[in-house]
């Protein structure tokens, strides 16, 4: 039994007659503290994955559990709740407050789950931006925005960390600096990685590749010892 | 093809932002709604009154004289600039009917040709008519008088019997009263020749003017001809000034609040277009980039703001102009006797109104959109830089700021990054808050100066008028069975100073009276021996101050009292002179005779003395009269109710409006706080009280314009005589407050249900 666990869980969009399947009975499950990679093209239903395990969607039939927690048994406020302590969430486009400073971003989560969370200045710190605290998200490159959301995501010590194309909008240097950010956050933190990527260049760096296609799971790589950041050919 | 394909994209935006697009609808119409009905109410009174009295020739000088004979008929006639004149008899009798009713008779020598009678039912005189008279509509009504019917009147103790040969309203009976409010029940008036009622001398003269004459100039030559007479020009003529009081006053009412109101719509119309014009830039960037010229694009968001501007504005001014006189008119009619009901088509101001919403609906549609136009088309597709956060001068009181919590600091700091709609939505409420005040004020202080005249002004409990045979003063006060009895002289007469001329009542009080508190806000003050106390209207209308003199002519004296104004005293209801009685006897104009006994505390007798004395002619009560006076101001209430009605829906769209505007802008982030685990009442909270903050300075800061904002209307529609002071109770202000706060909060509970239906995944992932 895995910490993750999909059992033949769908997603179907109904748009007039049409049904569309963006997830057709999918399983797998993933092991706590791996660094998984689900790759695919787009419109093959990796960010329906992602929105189904990060409690922002609801499946169609199936059954999603998360270390032990069944999400998909939850209602409106539990998920609120489960959203708020067990996941973090990192964005392709950051989706930073505009005004409210670096800090205040990550103190931002801190707000919502004041006892498990770190200390926003540490984790700063960590994500390498203890010079800017106090800029406001316009005043940041992409890569630093990326690494205050990774920071803000981070600051709340959650289980399972999901990102969504994190090096999406980034250039292939700082896309290399998230990537390994996010690589230390998954053994120095023990924390559960899953990025959502069609970047077939990640893959090498993930414990657990899960290959999607057509709303299904085409196959599942592992991998003993996955290749350093630094080793990737971007 | 282009075309059409653009066309189902506008009408697919509009769907979708259906709400957005009907508030605009809806801000266009209120806006020129409240213009179109009051400057239509305004134009169909005009254009009523104006042909009334072209078409039945009313006069423009009635002149009272001791004797209308051939050669005073024959001065008028002389002056240059009279058209025509006509001797007339004229008094108020008792007639026979049941109760106490009486007529004021008007007896014409020769043909009705001035102030001709609209017939309404069976004929008119014939002038040889010895037997025949006239009357008026609505006391016919009243005494189920028809042609046919008989009606006697009394005259010296000879009782004369007329037929009824017709049923007519005049135009010069547009208020048919001999007090405050119309009675047809009470009081009427009659038409007859003057060989019918020979008894009745000839006192009146009334003549028209040649077409362009100057008035004014015709009036002077008038008084030099006639020194005795009394000229009454159609200003101080208590009927017709009346109308054209109720006439102007519509038209006054149509360039305050009414602009005010509209000028609010436009501005929170203009916002909205603009925002949404901004929330627009990469659909314009991909229409670009697909090929489609500047000018289609243009065109294309050109009809985002001339479809629903265009709609509401016209919608506004159609159903203004054809639903509201009419409810108005009833209104109007209530106390006024119009003859028939003139519609006169949509005025140019009301159609330049309508033009002026589209214009500048469009006007901003294209500012805002060369904005984005001038950008490259590349730079349209990369979604616009998100505004910068800014450090905002509070912070840097450290001291206050880090007490904040980090909600408010975020609240704060939002409602200062978008200041713009921050602003205009505060400006939206002030505004609303303001013309709540303004419209229930209004009513309040109509109503409080009527009590406050009969209740504070005046201060006696009965006014018995007397007729000319009245005592002397002193017989009466002696006689009385009250607690205070005093008697005043009333006479009307000319005033004329450098600032003009008016006819103004005369009132001369005894030196130590106590029963009229003539000082500011209705405080005693004692009328100064050897001057002339002038009320504060006057002086303002005649351009007078303290120590300027003034020139008191009497009826049938050619020779002018002049006075220096030694005070101003205040009357909101009616303007004139005040003397004590020394002043009065110094000037050897006549004894003191008084016109009505004023009583304080009337003991158990004193009615039946009244009424056992021939030379009462009617007593008054005071606190009767304060429901008569607010009965006459209703036609100002009806408007009030109007105006409030357009206040509340404005502050409804209004709120609604930016409501809207924030939250469809912000939708990303609060998904994003919502993908961060904050539950939804979280973020209602963030939302509710970042209105909060808005609405309440709004609120509180709409209070003091507010209260401004009644002195300013209930100046610009008190008529000559009146000063209508505005005074809007603290409950009106509080119910104000209340309203806008409650509305506001209301309408932002309603939207913030809307985090529930936000889709996270969908304001994510799209970055637009």
């Amino acid at each position: 039994m895995g910490y993750i666990t999909f059992e033949d869980v769908c997603k179907y969009y109904q748009t007039g007659d049409n049904v569309v399947k963006a997830v057709d009975n999918v399983s797998f499950t993933i092991e706590k503290g791996e660094f998984c990679v689900v790759l695919g093209p787009s419109g093959a239903g990796k960010t329906t994955i992602l929105n189904l395990l990060g409690g922002m969607d609801k499946a169609t039939s199936g059954r999603i559990t998360v270390g032990g927690k069944e999400i998909t048994g939850l209602r409106g406020p539990q998920l609120t709740e489960y959203r708020r302590h067990d996941v973090g969430f990192v964005f392709q486009f950051y989706n930073l407050m505009p005004n409210l400073t670096a800090l205040e971003n990550v103190e931002l989560a801190r707000q919502v789950c004041p006892k498990d969370a770190l200390d926003p200045k540490t984790v700063m710190e960590q994500v390498g931006l203890g010079m800017r605290l106090n800029n406001f998200p316009a005043q940041l490159s992409g890569g630093e925005q990326q690494r205050v959301s990774i920071a803000r995501a981070l600051c709340k010590n959650p289980a399972l960390l999901l990102c969504d194309e994190p090096t999406g909008a980034l250039d292939s240097k700082t896309g290399v600096q998230v990537l390994s950010l996010l690589t230390d956050v998954c053994r120095t933190h023990n924390a559960t990685v899953v990025i959502i990527t069609h970047n077939a260049m990640i893959a090498p760096l993930g414990n657990r590749v899960i290959h999607v296609k057509n709303g299904g799971i085409e196959r599942v790589e592992l991998c003993e010892h996955p290749a350093n950041v630094e080793d990737i050919a971007w | 093809m282009v075309n059409n394909t653009l066309r189902k994209k506008l009408l697919r935006d509009m769907t979708r932002a259906a709400m957005q697009f009907l508030s605009i609808i809806a801000l266009c119409a209120l806006g020129t709604f409240a213009f179109a009905a009051l400057d239509g109410t305004a134009r169909m009174t005009r254009v009523t009154l104006t042909t009334y009295f072209e078409e039945n020739n009313l006069a423009d000088y009635w002149i009272t004289l001791p004797s209308a004979d051939r050669t005073s008929l024959d001065k008028v006639a002389a002056v240059p600039g009279v058209a025509t004149v006509r001797a007339r008899a004229s008094a108020d009798l008792e007639t026979t009917l049941p109760g106490d009713v009486s007529v004021s008779v008007t007896a014409y020598d020769g043909a009705m040709d001035i102030n001709i009678p609209l017939l309404r039912e069976g004929a008119l005189l014939e002038e040889n008519d010895r037997r025949g008279c006239l009357v008026e509509e609505r006391f016919a009504n009243a005494h189920g008088l028809v042609p046919g019917s008989r009606l006697g009147v009394k005259l010296g103790g000879q009782e004369y019997t007329f037929i009824v040969r017709g049923v007519v309203v005049s135009p010069e009976y547009i208020v048919v009263s001999n007090g405050i409010v119309a009675d047809p029940n009470a009081y009427g008036y009659l038409l007859i020749n003057a060989c019918a009622m020979e008894a009745l001398p000839l006192t009146q003269i009334v003549a028209t003017l040649d077409r362009g004459a100057d008035s004014d100039a015709v009036r002077t030559a008038i008084e030099a001809a006639l020194p005795d007479a009394l000229v009454v020009d159609r200003s101080s003529h208590q009927s017709t000034a009346r109308a054209n009081n109720d006439a102007q006053m519509f038209e006054n009412m149509t360039y305050i609040f009414p602009v005010l109101a509209y000028a609010i719509a436009a501005l929170i119309v203009m916002t909205t277009l603009s925002r949404m014009i901004d929330n627009q830039r990469m659909q314009m960037g991909t229409l670009k980039a697909l090929g489609f010229s500047a000018r289609q694009i243009r065109n294309h968001y050109l009809s985002y703001a001339l479809v629903p501007s265009a709609l509401g504005a016209l919608l506004g001014t159609l159903i203004g102009h054809y639903t509201l006189p009419y409810f108005l008119w009833d209104a109007l009619i209530g106390q006024n006797e119009m003859p028939y009901q003139l519609s006169p088509p949509i005025s140019v101001p009301a159609w330049c109104m309508t033009v002026l919403s589209v214009v500048l609906s469009m006007g901003i549609l294209l500012y805002s959109y060369r904005a984005s136009a001038r950008e490259t088309t590349a730079a349209l597709l990369r979604p616009k830089p998100p505004k910068d956060g800014k450090r905002i001068l509070l912070e840097r009181i450290t001291f206050l700021w880090s007490r904040f919590s980090f909600n408010t600091k975020m609240i704060v700091r939002n409602l200062m990054r978008n200041k713009l709609r921050s602003f205009m939505s505060f400006v939206g409420i002030l505004c609303c808050t303001m013309l709540i005040i303004t419209s229930l004020g209004l009513q309040d202080s109509v109503t409080a100066m009527s009590v406050n005249y009969y209740t504070k002004t005046l201060s006696y409990d009965v006014r018995a008028n007397l007729t000319g045979e009245a005592g002397t003063a002193e017989s009466y006060e002696r006689r009385l069975d009250a607690e205070a009895v005093e008697c005043i002289m009333e006479k009307s007469v000319s005033v004329r100073a450098d600032g003009g001329t008016r006819t103004v009542m005369l009132t001369v009080l005894r030196d130590d009276q106590q029963m009229q508190n003539l000082g500011k806000d209705e405080t005693f003050v004692a009328i100064e021996t050897g001057t002339a106390a002038v009320t504060y209207k006057l002086t303002k209308t005649l351009n007078l101050k303290i120590g300027d003199t003034i020139r008191l002519y009497l009826p049938g004296d050619d020779e002018p009292a002049e006075f220096v104004i030694g005070q101003i005293v205040h009357n909101n209801v009616s303007q004139g002179v005040y003397l004590n009685r020394t002043t009065w006897e110094s000037l050897r104009k006549g004894e003191f005779t008084p016109t009505a006994i004023q009583i304080r505390g009337p003991g158990e007798r004193c009615l039946t003395q009244l009424n056992a004395m021939d030379e009462v002619d009617d007593i008054d009560y005071p606190a009767e009269q304060i429901g008569d006076m607010t009965r006459m101001l209703e036609t100002l209430s009806s408007v009030f109710t109007l105006l409030t009605g357009i206040a509340l829906a404005l502050a409804f769209v209004i709120c609604y409006n930016m409501g809207l505007m924030n939250f469809v802008e912000r939708t990303r982030e609060y998904a994003t706080l919502k993908v961060l685990g904050y539950h939804q009442k979280e973020i209602r909270r963030l939302i509710l009280r970042e209105n909060r903050m808005v609405t309440l300075s709004g609120v509180l800061l709409g209070i003091w314009p507010g209260i401004m904002l009644v002195d300013v209307i209930l100046h610009s529609c008190e008529p000559e005589s009146g000063y209508y002071p505005g005074s809007p109770t603290l409950q009106s202000i509080v119910i104000a407050c209340v309203v806008t706060y409650c509305f506001s909060e209301l309408i932002q509970r309603l939207l913030t249900r809307k985090v529930q239906k936000i889709d996270m995944v969908e304001a994510l992932k799209s970055v637009e």
